[in-house]
């Protein structure tokens, strides 16, 4: 009648007895404890040799991605050019713990931050990110001599990464909108000391260049009066215009007129929607700056340089060095340096999961500086801070 | 006068229901002689038709004193200590199967240093309605698993009194306890802690014994076992006897207690914890899911022939978060309040 007073209700009590029974039934199995052990070197030996097969089949599939120079990129062997370039970093909202390691790992490299603390709102006002360290963040960039020049965007926060051209053109369409908001700039930056603005609104719509040229010009009267910078960052585009997305909304010849800044965000040529491949290939980097010094005076360009990859699986997600190094180790996965991008490429699986990731390095991110410096192209700004490779920053020192 | 080999010994107390399938089934493995029924004051027609089929080998105390008395009384009375080398004490609802005594016996001759104080062998349930398949599932992994393992571990926490042989002198040591509501339990402790030998689990003997198949009548029974249990704990001051044991029942009551505080506050939490991050318990369940339930409901599913088992899950779940409930309760009452007030509760047979 009374048979088992266990409550039979959890499983580490379970485990614990699995593991005496096996425990207890290997002991009288030697042999099994040694077929076990043989079991366990062949796969670790057989995942050794797979994971080097893949290496170089990683290492082929990387050295013939189209689009890409096929030639190894020299060397380079002097970096004294980047002392002459000044860096710059946009700082995001949502990942502030590691942005604050990073501006204290950056020993003076960085000279600027643009941290992405506003937004364009849906009504066309401006609106504040929900940041929770905006003062730890400014103090220590203000104690680095780091100045602030805060960007405000048009994400939309129901979407991930997603950009909203409604308010954009709410705004551009309505000149006294515009009057209150330019005016409420100039206000926060002086009452927070910022050195002024960065205004980067993406998928703006085509027809709304004229307007947006028309905005920049007022915008940028309105800050120089009171002795603040603009910047405006743009998407990468080339001569011909048809190098990635829809880029039509944006004149570079006009807006660097007005502008002290214009960031060309040169990266994202490959992204979570498309195939993988490098954040930046190195002929496409060319040809946007092939066009950008023939349209903006060279003291006016500043390059955006990716500090960040992409994970591509059956989910694709953007990930920082630190995440992609993390997450290829823990699986047991391998990655390579790309010969035409020198951007590194990893695989690793989880379970039927099959993931590649992109991401850039301090060599690649070298790369990108000097060719940068070959076409005088001497401001940087990395999107973003946090989670980089630190080796970086010793670039500078 | 050679000593007898086995006695069985079957305590009883209203069970006219039940008791002609026990003795039939003890027959089949032992000789009429061997066969001893206690009548510990039934008002029914136990002891008659104990009497029809053994004769001089039923007692009847007129006063119910309970089973631990009852043992004692047929101990005394046909002087079985002396008698037999071993005595197996059965349930009288339980039914030994035919091969129970080939299986169990060999274990204790085999012992001739005399280091076993008893087998205990392997009790099944009938399976016929959702609760006695959860009763069917708990058995395979308290036993196949769970005491399997203490075996090896020397901690065999329990030794059924529907499913033990004593080796008869172990009873010259000690009286079996009473004053607590397992008395099975207490009596295993007992073993361990007057060191009277190992306790040797051998699931190929086998009894079959009836469980609940209602939910009140579930929820007494292990009302009646989790208060054993922790009068139990009380009684031989379990975890502080340094013994293997103390360590065994100490881990399984933490895991009982832990389990029943997460389930009461589960009740509560739940609603939060959704809208905070489901995936707090997700992982946890996932874990509990795919490492215990899965694999234990598998293993019960084909050892036992009960296919349809997955279809059980939820109720074995809602069984398992009830268990933890009971078991919470049943330390409240005994161990936080001391109230060691003992009900007798017998499951309405069927």
């Amino acid at each position: 009648m009374s048979q088992q007073p266990i409550p039979t209700v959890g499983s580490i009590v379970f485990l614990i007895h699995i593991a005496v029974i096996v425990i207890s039934w290997l002991k009288k199995r030697p042999i099994i404890i040694v077929l076990i052990i043989l079991l366990l070197t062949g796969v670790f030996s057989a995942r050794y040799i797979y994971g080097n097969s893949q290496r170089q089949k990683l290492e082929s599939y990387t050295s013939t991605q189209k689009n890409h120079k096929d030639e190894k990129t020299e060397p380079i062997t002097d970096i004294n050019f980047v002392k002459d370039q000044r860096f710059a970093a946009w700082v995001p909202w949502w990942d502030e713990d590691r942005v604050i390691t990073s501006l204290q790992n950056s020993h003076g490299a960085l000279q600027m931050i643009s941290p992405v603390w506003y937004v364009l709102g849906p009504n066309g006002t401006l609106q504040e990110n929900p940041t929770k360290q905006k003062e730890k963040i400014k103090d220590v960039a203000i104690n680095s001599g780091i100045v602030i020049l805060p960007t405000i965007n048009n994400e939309n926060g129901d979407v991930k990464d997603g950009f909203d051209p409604k308010r954009v053109s709410l705004l551009l369409n309505n000149k006294s909108l515009q009057q209150a908001f330019i005016n409420n700039l100039t206000n926060v930056a002086n009452e927070q000391g910022f050195i002024g603005w960065d205004i980067d609104w993406e998928l703006k719509n085509k027809d709304e260049e004229l307007l947006f040229t028309e905005f920049i010009k007022d915008l940028s009267e309105q800050l120089h009066k009171n002795n603040l910078l603009l910047s405006v960052s743009v998407q990468a585009k080339t001569e011909d215009d048809v190098k990635i997305g829809d880029t039509k909304g944006e004149n570079w010849t006009e807006l660097s007129k007005y502008a002290d800044e214009v960031r060309i965000m040169a990266y994202d040529f490959h992204y979570d929607q498309s195939d993988p491949g490098s954040l930046t290939p190195l002929d496409d980097l060319e040809t946007v700056l092939d066009y950008a010094v023939k349209v903006i005076p060279p003291n006016k360009i500043v390059l955006g340089i990716p500090l960040y990859g992409y994970d591509w699986g059956s989910k694709t997600e953007s990930v920082q060095f630190t995440d992609a190094i993390d997450r290829i180790q823990k699986n047991g996965g391998t990655y390579v340096r790309d010969t035409a991008s020198e951007e590194l490429v990893g695989n690793y699986r989880q379970l039927l999961d099959k993931h590649t990731v992109w991401f850039t390095d301090k060599t690649s991110v070298l790369r990108i500086l000097y060719i940068a410096s070959n076409y005088d192209v001497q401001k940087i700004s990395f999107w973003r801070l946090g989670g980089e490779d630190p080796e970086i920053w010793k670039l500078k020192q | 006068m050679s000593k007898r080999n086995i006695a069985i010994l079957i305590p009883a107390h209203n069970e006219a229901k039940v008791i002609q399938k026990t003795i039939d089934a003890a027959l089949l493995v032992v000789s009429k002689k061997d066969v001893y029924v206690v009548d510990d004051g039934s008002t029914d027609n136990t002891p008659n038709i104990a009497i029809v089929e053994l004769g001089q080998n039923v007692i009847t105390i007129s006063t119910r004193g309970g089973k631990a008395e009852a043992m004692s009384a047929a101990f005394n009375y046909f002087n079985l200590i002396n008698r037999y080398n071993y005595i197996m004490p059965i349930d009288a609802d339980t039914v030994i199967s035919v091969d129970f005594i080939k299986n169990t016996l060999p274990i204790l001759k085999r012992d001739t240093k005399k280091q076993i104080a008893c087998v205990v062998g392997k009790v099944m349930g009938v399976n016929h309605r959702w609760i006695t398949t959860y009763r069917v599932w708990e058995y395979e992994i308290a036993q196949s698993i769970h005491k399997h393992a203490q075996s090896i571990e020397d901690a065999v926490i329990i030794c059924p009194g529907c499913s033990t042989v004593y080796r008869s002198e172990i009873f010259k040591k000690i009286q079996i306890p009473t004053g607590t509501l397992t008395e099975d339990m207490d009596l295993t402790f007992l073993i361990h802690r007057e060191k009277l030998g190992k306790i040797v689990y051998n699931g190929e003997s086998k009894v079959i014994t009836q469980d609940p198949a209602y939910i009140k009548d579930y929820v007494k029974q292990l009302n009646r076992w989790y208060t054993g249990f922790w009068q139990c704990l009380i009684k031989h001051n379990i975890p502080w006897g340094g013994q293997m044991l103390d360590f065994e029942v100490g881990l399984i009551a933490l895991e009982g207690l832990f389990n029943g505080i997460l389930v009461a506050s589960l009740i509560f939490l739940i609603p939060f914890v959704l809208k905070i991050n489901p995936l707090i318990l997700a992982i946890p369940a996932g874990v509990d899911f795919f490492l215990f339930m899965i694999p234990t409901v598998i293993y019960t599913g084909i050892k036992n022939k009960i296919y349809h088992i997955f279809l059980y899950i939820p109720f074995f779940y809602f069984l398992r978060f009830l268990s933890s409930l009971i078991f919470l309760y049943c330390f409240m009452k005994v161990v936080l309040s001391f109230d060691l007030k003992m009900t007798w509760y017998k499951a309405a047979r069927y």
